[in-house]
């Protein structure tokens, strides 16, 4: 991702929403059949076009409905469980709260910070670029509850952070989710580093 | 003195309606208004297991473990009690339910990785995977002292990748979970070492530690529906008889046919 520029992220970015992509029998389809058609260059339509086909490969198309839980002993639908580290938490969690596309987080986050992420002395800028009239919250002065759309910080180690998105208060904890491996947690509020809202 | 009483009510009113504002809740700390929510947000019918009795407890927070570091945990309640207090047994606070538009840009965005990354694997990424999945393993490895959270360098990451969850997990599906719960599948597991969970709650801690050391989770699943959890707290006695409770569990959530989420 790194070898990209801002500007190539956000011509796929825009590519993509262009093309009518669908699944049909769990594998990815796409209804044009050429650039032209949507104003792309044949070159970035034939990159995304060999994408989908590796994608659908990868997907497995043998498991069509995959839904359907296999039984001890077999293999499981979801292939792989276990979490793997990407560099573009706080993307996620900034697509996540609605309003800003992941591709365009993603790049700016690649094209200033580098391939590393953003660095924990940075996420407010980061946040503070796509969301101007957001706002930091201490977690403290919080009232408990539905905690509605945000990004939360907490450190990892002395040098790194994640980002995911806060759901549900309750004294000192919050329940979050994470949507780059799809689970719940619980953090406490002297983990925390920074809540942000979008207002 | 009737204006005294007026004045009161009205204090209580607004002092009432106050706490709630500030609390934001998603629904009243009852069954009713709880099984309300879940009916309209989520086409679940819940109704109280058999012969148990409500406790009054909802958002109640409940981890794998008490470390602060290992974030494993959900939000729970309403909480219930056997008649013999053989079991403690929580619905889930707020079922998970992802959109068909969350996986999609899920997909998207894990397809945008995979193409600028040249990612030749041929793993599907994790956030395309089932939540019951991701969330069982998540609890299981972190009870097992594998994993703390998703990027904690002290995850254990190569006995990660050897988890089995077939090895954990039993499975239900076809017929039975439909009979059951109107649902697809029935995910059923033990948690190990389950005398170490924790509750921020105060007194349901206390109950914990005195007398449930064992711990069953079950997740109900129904293809583009909202994930239902179950936590079931056991005595010794109660592991025994833990199948019965299971069962009795059997028609009291029920998946409303053709459900649609907003």
């Amino acid at each position: 991702m790194s070898k990209m520029s801002v500007k190539d992220m956000e011509t796929m970015g825009q590519a993509l929403q262009r093309l009518n992509i669908y699944k049909k029998k769990g594998l990815y389809q796409i209804k044009q059949t050429s650039g032209a058609q949507v104003n792309i260059s044949e070159d970035l339509f034939d990159y995304i076009t060999r994408g989908f086909e590796h994608t659908n490969i990868a997907y497995n198309p043998k498991s069509l409905n995959s839904f359907i839980p296999r039984l001890k002993s077999g293999n499981t639908e979801g292939g792989n469980t276990q979490p793997q580290d990407s560099t573009h938490c706080a993307s996620y969690a900034l697509a996540a709260m609605g309003g800003v596309n992941y591709a365009t987080a993603a790049a700016y986050s690649d094209s200033t910070y580098g391939a590393g992420g953003v660095p924990a002395d940075s996420m407010a800028s980061f946040f503070y670029n796509f969301y101007p009239n957001g706002s930091s919250v201490n977690p403290d002065s919080l009232s408990g509850g539905f905690m509605g759309s945000n990004m939360i910080y907490f450190q990892t180690s002395d040098s790194t952070g994640h980002a995911v998105n806060g759901r549900q208060k309750w004294g000192n904890a919050i329940m979050y989710y994470d949507h780059q491996n799809n689970r719940q947690g619980i953090i406490t509020n002297d983990s925390l580093r920074t809540i942000y809202h979008p207002w | 003195m009737k204006n005294f009483k007026i004045k009161l009510l009205i204090v209580i009113c607004f002092l009432s309606l106050n706490i709630r504002a500030q609390e934001n809740l998603l629904y009243e700390k009852e069954f009713s208004a709880y099984s309300e929510y879940l009916n309209n947000q989520y086409g679940i019918k819940c109704l109280f297991p058999k012969e148990f009795s409500e406790q009054g407890q909802y958002y109640v927070f409940w981890k794998v473990r008490e470390d602060p570091a290992k974030h494993m945990g959900s939000m729970y309640g309403p909480v219930f009690l056997s008649p013999n207090e053989d079991c403690m047994l929580m619905y889930s606070g707020k079922p998970h339910f992802r959109s068909k538009k969350d996986i999609e840009i899920a997909k998207t965005v894990a397809f945008i990785e995979k193409v600028v990354n040249r990612d030749t694997s041929i793993i599907e990424p994790d956030c395309c995977m089932h939540f019951s999945r991701s969330q069982i393993t998540g609890e299981i490895t972190t009870a097992l002292g594998l994993y703390y959270h998703r990027g904690n360098p002290l995850n254990n990451d190569s006995a990660l990748l050897n988890f089995n969850f077939n090895d954990h997990v039993t499975i239900i599906a076809g017929k039975k979970a439909k009979e059951m719960f109107n649902a697809d599948s029935i995910y059923i597991y033990d948690l190990p070492n389950a005398d170490s969970g924790y509750f921020f709650d105060e007194s349901l801690e206390k109950m914990r530690k005195e007398k449930y050391p064992y711990c069953t989770g079950i997740f109900i699943f129904k293809n583009k529906r909202a994930v239902m959890d179950v936590k079931l707290f056991l005595t010794e006695k109660g592991n025994k008889k833990k199948n019965e409770y299971i069962e009795n569990l059997s028609n009291k959530i029920w998946y409303i046919e053709n459900f649609l989420h907003d």
